[in-house]
């Protein structure tokens, strides 16, 4: 009965092995959906910096359409589900909302839960001002989704756009973790805390339908409603920020970046070492967030080359998938297991018996 | 029963000056925690948007959980590896995997923000096998239940043994279901030895997704066999340690089964050493190592706590004492232990713009009582229910 050290040891490298072999070879196996395009009709923002004079006419709106005239937009008939048209307003925050630096979990002019979209300022060596408008990329895959445990982030496969159910959501936070641009943001002082993110516009104005025309520009105006459209990219005054499809919002940032270059004026930055000149072309494997700039993407908060081109949730996918397909592994390791405890225990009572 | 019981129940009083210290802590990290589910999360933590993920994650679930497979590495021990002269240990050892694991559960409890959303993890459209944290939850419930099932006998035990003049109904239940458990016995123990085995690689596959926010001294494919391995070197450590402090504590006679036992934590040491040395070079981490940081410093620090005590067991005539178990087991368990706070806490990096997190006092209090609470349960469960070894065996155990 007595088993040996060597035996012991045998049987554990085996395990070992074994439990190798099973964690190790998914890591470089290829997920199903690598490499594919895009939706025909991905819906993107396509944001030039260049052209935005950082009137933060967008945050406003967004803020009105998203929290403030939320409920509002929400009880109107569909088809009237636009922002409301009024600039001057000022978000004004609720007392709870303020500001406080002692709140560790503020970080003034970023991001939080007040906002799904803010414009920030970088100012370059020649006291140049070059603004860039933050908020949720849309990636072709997202770590939020893949992160999320109970789907409550959901990525739609026919326009791309990247939604959240607060209905869903567990608020493990783990979206947070796995979005590589940082942009989920959590409900700190809340009891009841939900996960503030852009959705362009999907639960307020809703401006999902097709129904949409192409202009000169490449925007889309809704025929229903020509008002429709994302909450930001509808105020805009300099049209800095438009909506519409990916293909055609590409070939305009390419068309504007080659202009640019023909009239010798090279106003635009293009990352030639890593071969992007719009931003969201290639960074983590594609995103639904499309930026060209004057300035390297680095130094308007995008660190590029740590993101890499590849979305990290096909190597964990990856991972998971291998091991767990169809539930084969663990169970052909539960079935074995059991095999050999049987056989232990029976050794064993036989020999005590004796 | 003819034969001597292999388990018996610790007899002590139960109300010791201990047990009310213990209470107190846990008294006041609960009142936290009440506090918590009025206030949010915010107040009463350091975390932000940048640093999402604190100690409770990181020590509470990832290390705790950890820690409490000494259950795990016993039942793959004696069941499968047929190795029964353990077979005494095991008992004690399921009990606290069923406490530091069903602690794990609970603090997680505390650290999500929508909690009464969780029963998604039922309802199968909402289910997301994508997502390493949707395993190891569902893993880490199966996981508790089964490690009460292996306990249960314990219970059933203490009903077969108590007065039959007094409660007879009360004997023959636990005489009938000690019966039925022991013949489901084998599924149970494989159940327990698949799970673990499932759930802790995945606690090191949560953070391939993280990308570059995780130090490349850290950050690999690898992940999950370092973590599966690491949970080895815990459940092994646990052990060791678990003996020794219950000799100490509880004033038994030393169980000299652990010195052989430990002589296999420097090949599980080796095994994971080598594998972090490949990671850490495919994804150019030494520089970083090289580099003066909190970082690098926390780095070696890791690889000295798991390398100098797997030595000693190789060389040295001390750790084979009772003292030289003690001191080895807590080095281990402090090195194995840092290696995952280093994957969750101290090697994540979102970016410059946020304050770095260090855990706030209200933190460090809930999870204090959440061990408290572990603590507590085992010391009242080993004087009511046979799961100590029994001293009467000891001497002609096999």
């Amino acid at each position: 009965m007595k088993t040996n050290r060597r035996d012991f040891l045998k049987a554990a490298a085996g395990s070992a092995a074994t439990a190798g072999v099973l964690t190790l070879t998914p890591s470089y196996a290829a997920a199903s959906d690598e490499g594919a395009p895009f939706a025909e009709n991905t819906m993107v923002k396509f944001y030039d910096s260049t052209v935005c004079v950082g009137c933060q006419a967008c945050v406003v709106a967004c803020y009105e359409t998203n929290f403030v005239n939320r409920a509002d937009t929400l009880n109107k008939p569909k088809e009237e589900r636009n922002f409301i048209e009024n600039n001057d307003v000022v978000p004004v925050l609720a007392e709870e909302d303020q500001f406080d630096t002692q709140a560790p979990w503020i970080r003034i002019n970023g991001l939080d839960y007040r906002l799904r979209t803010i414009i920030r300022k970088y100012v370059d060596e020649n006291e140049k001002s070059h603004f860039i408008k933050q908020n949720c990329m849309h990636c072709k895959k997202p770590g939020c989704v893949s992160a999320c445990p109970v789907s409550a982030l959901q990525k739609d496969k026919d326009d791309g756009v990247v939604t959240y159910d607060p209905n869903r959501c567990i608020g493990c936070r783990y979206c947070q973790m796995a979005c590589p641009f940082n942009i989920p943001a959590f409900e700190w002082h809340r009891a009841n805390p939900k996960i503030t993110k852009c959705d362009m516009c999907r639960s307020t104005i809703n401006p999902k339908t097709n129904d949409f025309d192409i202009d000169a520009e490449g925007n889309a105006v809704y025929r229903d409603n020509p008002n429709k459209g994302t909450a930001c990219t509808k105020v805009c005054p300099t049209g800095a920020v438009l909506y519409g499809r990916r293909e055609d919002m590409l070939a305009l940032a390419h068309n504007r970046i080659n202009k640019s270059k023909e009239k010798g004026e090279n106003k635009y930055y293009e990352d030639t070492a890593r071969g992007e000149s719009v931003l969201g072309e290639k960074v983590y494997g594609g995103t639904g967030e499309l930026v060209i700039a004057a300035v390297d993407f680095r130094k308007l908060d995008f660190p590029v080359d740590k993101i890499g081109d590849r979305a990290t949730a096909y190597k964990s996918e990856g991972i998971q998938h291998t091991i767990y397909k169809y539930g084969i592994a663990p169970i052909a390791l539960f079935t074995a297991l059991s095999l050999v405890v049987r056989k232990n225990v029976k050794k064993h009572h036989e020999h005590e018996e004796d | 029963m003819s034969k001597q019981r292999e388990y018996a129940i610790h007899k002590a009083p139960i109300l010791t000056p201990a047990f009310f210290i213990v209470l107190a802590v846990i008294c006041i990290g609960m009142a936290i925690v009440v506090y918590r589910y009025f206030a949010g999360i915010g107040p009463v933590s350091n975390l932000s948007n940048g640093y999402p993920w604190g100690i409770w994650l990181s020590y509470d679930v990832a290390t705790g959980s950890a820690i409490a497979c000494g259950g795990y590495v016993l039942a793959v021990t004696v069941y499968i590896m047929n190795n029964f002269k353990y077979h005494a240990m095991v008992r004690s050892a399921v009990l606290a995997s069923m406490f530091g694991y069903s602690l794990a559960g609970l603090s997680v409890m505390v650290d999500i923000g929508r909690y009464w959303n969780s029963y998604g993890f039922f309802i199968p459209s909402r289910m997301n096998p994508n997502s390493a944290l949707f395993e190891v939850a569902l893993c880490i419930m199966a996981y508790c239940v089964v490690l009460i099932l292996e306990y249960l006998p314990a219970v059933f035990e203490r009903f077969a043994d108590s007065d039959k003049s007094k409660s007879p109904k009360l004997v023959e239940f636990g005489k009938t279901w000690e019966k039925r458990f022991s013949k489901a016995l084998f599924v149970i123990v494989a159940i327990g030895a698949t799970l673990p085995t499932m759930h802790q690689s995945s606690l090191g596959t949560l953070y391939v997704l993280m990308g570059y926010k995780l130090d490349p001294m850290w950050q690999t494919g690898f992940l999950p066999l370092l973590f599966l391995s690491n949970a080895y070197l815990m459940g092994f450590s646990i052990t060791a340690f678990e003996t020794v402090l219950s000799t100490r504590l509880l004033k038994r006679p030393f169980e000299k089964e652990i010195v052989d036992l430990s002589k296999v934590i420097p090949f599980v040491v080796g095994f994971w050493l080598i594998v972090r040395v490949i990671s850490v070079t495919l994804n150019g981490g030494w520089s970083h190592a090289f580099a003066l940081s909190t970082q690098s410093i926390w780095f070696w620090l890791e690889l000295i706590l798991v390398i100098v005590p797997s030595l000693m067991i190789l060389t040295c005539k001390y750790a084979k004492s009772e003292s030289g178990i003690f001191l080895i087991g807590m080095l281990l368990l402090i090195g194995g232990g840092m290696y995952r706070i280093g994957v969750y806490n101290v090697g994540f990096n979102p970016g410059a713009e946020w304050n770095t997190y260090f855990p706030s006092v209200a933190e460090f209090l809930i999870t204090l009582s959440f061990i408290a609470i572990e603590v507590f349960g085992y010391m009242v469960l080993v004087k009511l229910t046979p799961v100590l070894p029994n001293l009467e065996n000891h001497g002609h155990h096999h």
